[in-house]
């Protein structure tokens, strides 16, 4: 059995989602429960399920890293860029400062590692030969390799691909080096951009939502992708005298080993990946303020998570971001802990945006207005295709 | 970090266990490169049933994990109750067949006829869902994908999680599958590295295909008292100022006998883009001319090192090895799995 583990210090946070080029962002965003969904233009289709983009320019990733080109990088990586500059601008740390120390980088991802070459493909079935550029574009841009390289770092790299709940295990996965003494720093977390051919899939799989996604709602109706990075700093416990945002106190992951691509109806990996996170926390779930769901809003993933609920967590409450940022696959996992601290620093929830009407065959709504918290330990789960179930324990320090 | 190496197992072209590619390497297998492997023998362990919606990369992790564990005479479902099994698979692309015969699905029939199992089967944490699914397995299960460090990366996890008690027993494989598309690729890049006089280069290796698996268990777990194999030391990390064509720490010139043994009886295996030269200088073992362009090539020489460590003899050898190090330098991150036979 897991035995219970040393905290480890969160130091620093940044997101970037279509709700927001930020943290602050984004939280005024799932405040306000503003959200844009609109028709992918980053790509041809003949569907019109909307999507949720990050309204940004590559040349703003660029701006933090001077003397870098990231033109030769992929979205996914300049999404991740993004987010690690406010992370680490977040830790009071200067990217120059990494070199000096043993930085790993943790990244979990789906379309990172993804063989996105449909034109590439189309023309060399044509009997063409194609622009080989998209294939020196994968190649530098698997994530973690791709950080390490611009921002010079020393430390271990893994590049995590279990689907959606990849952002998580990053983050699971990056504490134990810390904890182990593999790295004085680790980066950590997801990363994923819009892409054609995940959109095409989930498309076939009939995943997708014709409307803006509902959460937990009656009427939902499938999901929306999205993009985004989410990036914490994880560091020992007290390495630096600056106190921490807050604490990685347990994390847990199985699988359910039922099916490719829906999760077990009683939740059975969820509640293996729980008891681990609760043992190596050292914690019961009766200390647990919040949780945040995985919310994807399809048919079977909420139903899942609503018999896990009632089994484990009666009156606990839950909520549910993607009606804000889309689900944003391999990210989602990472940019959800970083708003599940966040929440937890403020003492308060947003509501879940999307949520109206509760379905009576789940029993149980969201959180569906602000709400105010106080116990400072929280949980975020995420589910994945596959059957992965990973769930983080993150503690805050309350923010003055 | 030391790790039991409960049982092992490997497969490609060359045969489906490491006694037959370690005869290729010594030149007594086939030789030469052939991306064909030979999967027949999946129908000894699985259903037909149960393969039938698997991929080829799936089958190729199927027969390479259920091989180890047959060498381990272990199975998941027969153990201990309270035994938490765990999946580490490594890839450098992942299965790509299952991707292009989704584009395929779309450039013949339209966007709206897209194969939904040829997605499901190219995301690429599905073929170690798979293994868990018709292994029994219901613990931690993960995908490292990050090309030629995809290896060390996985075993480095593999470790953490028998260290914390995260699992008691972590099946860890690596997998690469072939395609034409890839191969073809890997052709161009190889003909673009070649044109750069500026920079060393490898040969100019087909792309390749193989699995090579592992059970591994804690070295102090209750297993203890018989001999094994184990994995002393697994390390990663990032050389961002070290380009490819340069030697990495460890694959010094000349510090080998030939046949890759140490004085001390120790072996050294190198894979990952290192140039041939620096390869033939410091006397490595180099499985490039049975595996092909193998981005998941380090498991393959950590099995054929378990296999001259078990037989206590290398090609040429002069003692008996007594350990092995297996070092992989690609794209700026170094990966070295250090083993020691059983009797070390």
């Amino acid at each position: 059995m897991i035995a219970r583990a040393d905290p480890v210090s969160i130091s620093g946070m940044g997101c970037v989602t279509a709700a927001g080029r930020n943290l602050a962002e984004n939280l005024a965003s799932l405040d306000k429960g503003l959200r844009a969904p609109r028709p992918p233009v980053l790509f041809r289709t003949e569907k019109r399920y909307p999507v949720f983009m990050c309204g940004l320019p590559a040349s703003e990733a660029c701006a933090g890293l001077p003397g870098q080109d990231l033109s030769g990088y992929s979205r996914t990586v300049r999404l991740a860029v993004i987010a690690v500059l406010e992370a680490l601008a977040d830790a009071d740390m200067a990217p120059e400062s990494l070199a000096s120390l043993r930085v790993g980088v943790c990244l979990g991802t789906s379309v990172g590692t993804a063989l996105e070459f449909f034109d590439y493909y189309r023309e060399d079935r044509a009997g063409r030969t194609p622009d080989i550029e998209v294939i020196h574009r994968y190649l530098i841009s698997n994530p973690s390799l791709a950080l390490a390289k611009l921002f010079n770092l020393t430390g271990p790299v893994q590049t995590i691909a279990n689907a959606c709940s990849s952002g998580a295990d990053a983050i699971g996965v990056a504490a134990r080096w810390i904890r182990d003494g593999l790295c004085d720093v680790a980066l950590c977390g997801g990363t994923d951009a819009l892409a054609q051919i995940i959109y095409y899939g989930f498309s076939s799989l009939q995943l997708l939502s014709p409307e803006p996604c509902r959460p937990f709602d009656r009427k939902r109706s499938g999901l929306n992708l999205g993009e985004g990075a989410g990036i914490m700093v994880l560091e020992a416990e007290g390495r630096r005298k600056r106190a921490p945002l807050g604490r990685v106190r347990g994390y847990g992951t199985a699988t359910d080993a039922y099916h490719l691509t829906a999760p077990h109806p009683e939740a059975r990996g969820l509640v293996k990946a729980l008891e681990q996170a609760l043992a190596q926390a050292g914690a019961a779930g009766r200390d647990i303020a919040f949780i945040n769901a995985h919310g994807t809003a399809t048919p079977t993933n909420d139903a899942a998570e609503a018999a896990f609920f009632q089994r484990c967590f009666p009156g606990t409450p839950f909520l549910a971001t993607k009606g804000c940022t889309g689900h944003t696959l391999g990210a989602a996992g990472a940019i959800e802990a970083v708003f599940t601290l966040a929440h937890l620093r403020r003492g308060r929830l947003p509501p879940s945006a999307g949520f109206s009407e509760i379905d009576p065959v789940l029993g149980l709504s969201p959180v569906n207005k602000a709400e105010a918290i106080d116990k400072t330990l929280a949980m975020t789960q995420s589910l994945a295709f596959g059957g992965n179930n990973s769930i983080l324990l993150l503690e805050a320090e309350r923010a003055e | 970090m030391s790790i039991r190496v409960d049982g092992y197992a490997c497969l490609g072209s060359f045969g489906r266990d490491a006694p037959s590619l370690l005869a290729s390497l010594r030149g007594n297998g086939p030789s030469g490169f052939t991306p064909a492997t030979d999967l027949s023998g999946l129908a000894e362990f699985f259903p037909p049933r149960n393969l039938r919606q698997c991929d080829h990369f799936s089958r190729l992790a199927l027969l390479g994990a259920s091989l180890a564990l047959r060498n381990a005479g272990l199975a998941p479902r027969d153990g201990d109750a309270g035994t938490v099994w765990g999946v580490v698979l490594a890839s450098g692309y992942g299965p790509a067949r299952p991707t292009f015969d989704f584009l395929d699905s779309i450039l013949e029939h339209g966007e709206g006829m897209a194969s939904p199992l040829a997605f499901s089967l190219s995301v690429h944490n599905i073929p170690a869902a798979i293994l868990a699914r018709n292994l029994g397995i219901i613990g931690p299960c993960a995908t490292v994908c990050q090309y030629e460090s995809a290896v060390a990366s996985g075993l480095l996890l593999a470790g953490t999680w028998l260290a914390e008690g995260r699992a008691d027993r972590v099946l860890f494989g690596g997998v690469d599958e072939h395609t034409p598309v890839l191969d073809a690729i890997t052709a161009r890049l190889a003909q673009e590295r070649a044109d750069n006089k500026a920079r060393p280069c490898r040969r100019r290796l087909p792309l390749g295909e193989g699995a090579a698996f592992f059970v591994l268990s804690r070295a102090d777990g209750k297993d203890k008292g018989s001999p094994a194999p184990r994995i002393e030391a697994v390390s990663l990390s990032a050389s961002p100022g070290q380009p490819d064509g340069l030697a990495p720490d460890g694959l010094a010139p000349g510090g080998l006998a030939p046949g890759g043994l140490a004085p001390d009886g120790e072996l050294l295996f190198a894979s990952g883009i290192v140039p041939d030269g620096l390869k033939r200088a410091a006397k490595a073992i180099d499985g490039g001319r049975v595996y092909g362009n193998l981005p998941v090539a380090q498991a393959l020489d950590c099995a054929v090192a378990l296999a001259m460590l078990e037989n206590a003899g290398g090609p040429e050898a002069a003692t008996p090895p007594r350990r092995a190090r297996c070092l992989n330098f690609a794209r700026g991150v170094r990966g070295e799995v250090r083993i020691a036979g059983a009797t070390s």
